[in-house]
């Protein structure tokens, strides 16, 4: 994720998976310097178009 | 001190008349054929007097040459420009927001990865297909940082 924060020149990022365990995973984080400062996981209960 | 080797330093504001004579009159540098400003902060971090104590202007002085020798040099001066974008700014710009897909994704996560790439438009970049390390963490070799639920904000961030 830091490399391509460093590729991109990109301060904030979202990951999205999925698995049977952690089903609708997303993880929101902010970078600092292009070095990860904090990460939130969410999962997706439901959403709406 | 030679001046036409001493005028760069000046035009970033590095005024060697404010560093104390004994720093930049050193003959005894390990290296003498490096540039004048690395032999400099050579000195300086070596065993030459610590000026910052009592001489601000120095300090100021002995900060830039720091930032000079320390900082990426470009050759030519589309790299310069490319740097100096990426330094700190006043007033920064916004910040460009990366939406990775993982290794395995369902419809529900690539909608939300999409609507939000949407959302945040000129400063986002959606990947939906990454052959990186990033894409696997609990593969990867180095894992990423371990994930914490909430982190309490430090200082210096706002």
């Amino acid at each position: 994720m830091e490399f391509l924060s460093q590729k991109n020149d990109a301060s904030l990022f979202a990951f999205g998976t999925h698995s049977k365990k952690r089903p609708h995973n997303l993880v929101f984080g902010r970078l600092f310097d292009h070095h990860i400062l904090d990460m939130v996981e969410t999962g997706v209960a439901g959403a709406w178009p | 001190m030679d001046e036409a080797r001493t005028r760069p330093l000046a035009r970033n504001g590095v005024h060697l008349r404010h560093l104390p004579t004994e720093l930049h009159l050193q003959n005894n540098c390990p290296v003498p054929h490096l540039p004048l400003e690395i032999q400099l902060l050579r000195c300086a971090r070596a065993d030459g007097p610590d000026v910052r104590a009592n001489n601000s202007r120095a300090a100021h002085s002995l900060a830039l040459l720091v930032h000079m020798v320390d900082s990426k040099s470009a050759k030519t001066s589309r790299a310069r420009r490319f740097l100096r974008n990426r330094e700190a700014k006043l007033n920064e710009n916004p910040k460009t927001a990366l939406l990775v897909r993982g290794q395995k994704t369902s419809g529900l996560i690539n909608s939300i990865l999409i609507d939000l790439f949407m959302l945040k438009k000129p400063y986002g970049a959606l990947l939906l297909r990454v052959e990186h390390a990033a894409s696997r963490p609990r593969a990867a070799r180095t894992p990423l940082t371990p994930l914490t639920a909430f982190v309490p904000p430090r200082q210096a961030c706002t």
